[in-house]
Parts: C-alpha cells; sequence; structure tokens
C-alpha cells in the first residue's frame, strides 16, 4: 500500500490493487494492438489514477481485464519500461509498478497544441461540455459523502500544487472525479479519454488568463453546488468553466500557429 | 431566412493592404482544391468527347474506370483532399442511369471506393440529385462548396464538399469533386486571418463561420445576424463571390 505525504492511501478513494485502466477501445490507425494497451496503461497513469510506486495487478489479471493475451501485454509492459512510466522489480515482492512522476514536458505538450486543428480543439470543447457537464449534473443528484470529501480536497489541492505536472494531474482528477459521483461507468470512461487528450494543455505558460487560485475557487464552487445537490446550478458552472477552456486552448493553438513575417 | 449581403462598394472602402493579401491568400487556398478538380473535369470531358463524338462508340463505365489513375493523383497532390471522384449526370453513361465513382485514402495510400446505393428503388438509396453540391452543377452550372458538414457516407469526417461542374458543349456530364477535411484544410486558411491585426472571422452565405482568428468565433457556429459594415464590422467584402465565402473584420472597438 502506498502511502502518500498527505497521510492518503493511493490517492485515498479507491482501494488498493484495483483496475483502474479503462477498458481498451483500440483506436484506428493507431499501429498494433500492444501500442494501444501501452497507451491505454499510460493515460490512466498520467491521468493520475495510478499513484507513483503502485504495482500494477499480475499480468494476468490486467490481461484478462483488457481482454489480450499475456503476450501482448508483456509486449506494452515493454514499452511502458522504454517510456519510463514503470519499472519492474524481481523477487518475492517483485511486479510492475508506477515510477514516479515525471514533470510536464512544455515542448512537448506545445507539439501536441500545436498540431491539433482550432475545429478540432472545438470539438473536443462540444465533447466536454456534453460529458463533463452532463457528468456535474448527475453528480449533484448522486455524489457520495466520499466523492464530495474528494471533490473538496482536489479543489484546494490545486493552490498548493507546485509543478506543471502536478496542477494538471490535480485538475485532471478533479473532473475524473466529478464522472466517478455521477455513478456512470460511460462518462467516466468518455472523461477519462477527454482529460487524457486536452488535460496538460491547459496548463502550458500563458494558455490561461486566470491564475491557478482563481481556478481553484471555480472548482471550489462546482464541488459545493454537488454537495448541496444543486443540479442545475452544478452543470452551469461546469459548463461556463468548459466553454472558457475551449477558447483558452483556442487562441493558444492560434499564438502558436502564427506565422513570423 | 433571409441572406443579407454586403454593398460591394461600401465593403471595399475600408479594405486595407493587408486585408487585401488576406483575401487574396484565402482565394488561392480555394483555387489549391479548384484547379486540380478543373483538370479532373477537363480529363473526363476529353474520355467523354473522344468516345462519343470523335470514335462514335457508346460512353460506358469501363472508360470512367480509366480516368482512376487521375483520381488517385489528385489524392496524392493535396493532403487535405479526404477522398474524390466523379459524380455523374443520369444517363451519362451506356451502361448505367447513375454513376458515383469516388476514392478515399487511406493513412498507409491504399485507395478505396466508396459503395453507395445508387438504386432510386431500394430504401438506403444516396440519391446524388438532392444533394446542394450536385443541384449546383445541374441547375446553374455553378462551383460550389458545401458544409462543414460531418460527413456520413465517407466515415464521418469533418469536411467541406467541394464541387466543379463538367459541361461539355451544352451538355452536362457531372461533376468532380473533393472532399476536404477540415481539420488538415484549415493549415490554408487560418495563417492568412491571423496576420491581419483585427478579430476576422470567415463566413459564407448561411451565416456559418469557415475560419476565424479569434475564439469568440469558432467553425461550424453561425453568427446572429450577417456581418454588414457599421458598429461591429469595419469591413464585410467577398473571399470568392460564386460560392459565398466572405471575409468580416471587426471593428477593433468590437466587444
Amino acid at each position: 500500500m502506498n502511502v502518500e505525504p498527505d497521510g492518503r492511501i493511493n490517492g485515498g478513494n479507491v482501494p488498493s490493487r484495483a483496475i483502474r485502466v479503462p477498458p481498451l477501445v483500440v483506436s484506428p490507425g493507431g499501429g498494433g494492438l500492444a501500442q494501444s494497451v501501452a497507451r491505454q496503461i499510460a493515460d490512466a497513469i498520467h491521468l493520475g489514477l495510478m499513484a507513483p510506486g503502485e504495482q500494477l495487478p499480475s499480468e494476468g489479471v490486467l490481461a484478462g481485464h483488457l481482454g489480450v493475451s499475456t503476450m501482448t501485454l508483456r509486449e506494452a509492459l515493454v514499452a511502458l519500461r522504454q517510456e519510463g512510466l514503470i519499472e519492474t522489480r524481481r523477487g518475492r515482492n517483485g511486479g510492475s509498478f508506477v515510477r514516479p512522476f515525471g514533470s510536464l514536458s512544455v515542448p512537448r505538450v506545445r507539439d501536441q497544441l500545436r498540431a491539433l486543428s482550432a475545429t478540432e480543439l472545438r470539438d473536443i470543447g462540444d465533447e466536454r461540455l456534453a460529458v463533463q457537464g452532463t457528468a456535474a449534473q448527475l453528480a449533484a443528484r448522486r455524489a457520495s459523502a466520499a466523492n464530495v470529501e474528494h471533490l473538496r480536497d482536489l479543489s484546494t489541492e490545486l493552490v498548493q500544487a507546485d509543478s506543471l505536472g502536478d496542477k494538471a494531474r490535480t485538475h485532471n482528477r478533479f473532473w475524473i472525479e466529478v464522472s466517478l459521483a455521477s455513478q456512470s461507468e460511460r462518462l467516466t470512461y468518455a472523461s477519462m479519454r477527454l482529460q487524457s487528450s486536452v488535460g496538460e494543455m491547459l496548463w502550458l505558460p500563458g494558455v490561461m488568463p486566470i491564475d491557478q487560485k482563481a481556478l481553484s475557487e471555480e472548482l471550489v464552487s462546482l464541488a459545493q453546488a454537488i454537495a448541496i445537490e444543486a443540479d442545475a446550478a452544478a452543470r452551469r458552472l461546469a459548463e461556463s468553466l468548459l466553454d472558457r477552456t475551449t477558447r483558452w486552448l483556442i487562441d493558444a493553438h492560434l499564438n502558436l500557429t502564427r506565422r513570423r513575417r | 431566412m433571409t441572406v443579407v449581403k454586403p454593398t460591394g462598394g461600401r465593403a471595399q472602402a475600408g479594405l486595407t493592404p493587408e486585408m487585401a493579401a488576406c483575401v487574396a491568400e484565402l482565394a488561392q487556398a480555394l483555387e489549391a482544391i479548384f484547379t486540380p478538380l478543373q483538370q479532373l473535369g477537363q480529363a473526363l470531358s476529353a474520355c467523354w468527347i473522344g468516345t462519343t463524338i470523335v470514335d462514335r462508340q457508346p460512353f460506358t463505365t469501363s472508360e470512367i474506370a480509366g480516368l482512376q489513375p487521375r483520381v488517385f493523383e489528385l489524392l496524392d497532390s493535396e493532403p487535405a483532399v479526404d477522398s474524390a471522384g466523379y459524380v455523374l449526370a443520369e444517363n451519362i453513361l451506356a451502361d448505367r442511369a447513375r454513376c458515383l465513382d469516388w476514392w478515399h485514402r487511406s493513412d498507409d495510400h491504399h485507395y478505396q471506393p466508396l459503395i453507395l446505393e445508387l438504386d432510386l428503388t431500394s430504401p438506403d438509396c444516396y440519391d446524388y440529385y438532392t444533394m446542394d453540391w450536385f443541384r449546383a452543377g445541374v441547375d446553374e452550372g455553378r462551383r460550389f462548396v458545401s458544409g462543414p458538414l460531418i460527413d456520413l457516407p465517407c466515415a464521418a469526417v469533418y469536411v467541406f464538399t467541394f464541387s466543379q461542374p463538367v459541361v461539355v458543349e451544352g451538355t452536362f456530364l457531372g461533376i468532380a469533386g473533393a472532399d476536404v477535411a477540415l481539420s488538415r484544410y484549415e493549415d490554408h486558411l487560418v495563417p492568412p486571418l491571423l496576420d491581419l491585426t483585427e478579430p476576422a472571422v470567415v463566413i459564407n452565405d448561411e451565416r456559418r463561420v469557415i475560419v476565424s482568428n479569434d475564439s469568440r468565433w469558432t467553425t461550424g457556429e453561425k453568427v446572429r445576424t450577417f456581418p454588414v459594415v457599421g458598429r461591429d464590422w469595419q469591413v464585410v467584402v467577398p473571399v470568392a463571390g460564386d460560392i459565398g465565402w466572405h471575409l468580416a473584420v471587426a471593428q477593433t472597438n468590437h466587444a
């Protein structure tokens, strides 16, 4: 079991060793099956669903969960080791473990933002409105006390997060927690996919015109709306923030696209 | 829906050299698609003339198949083109009533034909005579850009459909057309707009945003009223008058 500096265990809200890798979605035109599996696990790590030091489920269990052969899974694990995301320890307490998080690579994420088109960013924003706006509304009707506590923790933790990587992971975890609170498996998987597509970009220097304290306050208000079961207000607050986020990303993309004369 | 079009003279008044350069580049971006379509159309015309007028033979499916390498050339030459081909007018072919010869290029450079049900008696019929990009050719003999739209028959990609009519001595043979993926065509359209200092938007006759340099207007949205020169807009000028695209430049104090 992995104890965090603040005393929470494994991020607090999920039992240890639970499989938090979403079911496999093979993306069209995106390399082989092993590559898709590796990407899926990498996303779960980047999203902060698997904590540093946490042990991955056994190969047999994880392969079974993803519906692939152990051979394919092993191939994926080799790729993840090469990427430096996991390490494998031998011996009696051996297995594959999530490595401590690196920092967010600004050039890599900037390239990702440049490579997307403004229209694709608008479309991702449309899907975030549909998925995460609805999740916020349902969360206000269905959230457990534990969900509310995690949302409050994550929204205030955002102020203390130092590195860009920590800020991105905390912010991603907030939106995923909203979808967990909605009690919808499909909205949760969709939310995870969306956060892994744009979650880091928001934290590139110069993207957000508000500071992390102001953003944190908005998340606190959203957590509060969910806590008092004000579903319409939760949806409105989420939609307002998501809509502005999309426009910040589009403007940042346009700035990166500008020609130098 | 009423489409209020700007008056040419008044709209041109405030046009700066910067804006004129932007309009010229946008027009070029359109020609980057239309010019190869015209060439494709010329190949169809030449083939039809050679078969029916010179050789006095019936024009059949095999003649169209002979033109396929030209379609592949077009697919290879412009990365923004997602799929392309010919759509023929009724009874141009001797052996088929209707013909749609349309090809998609996959990521690994394979060409795949688009297979659609063209039989009018079938409930799944794809009746291209009802499509705006085909009607523009049939009814008015003019070129057309449809969209942006989600192209359901062609893998649900967000595209513009470009169509260039092919007419020989008054006979409408059909259209040469291409589906152009927005995600890739933006590289042609956005940089010219980003060279302007003012917020600006390219908009079509439907009031739909084609592209802009400001996140206030995003592609696919409709603006409430067609831009007219006044309090909000300093310049509204056609990009390519015949296809209904306009460049609208906001007043610098536009909120």
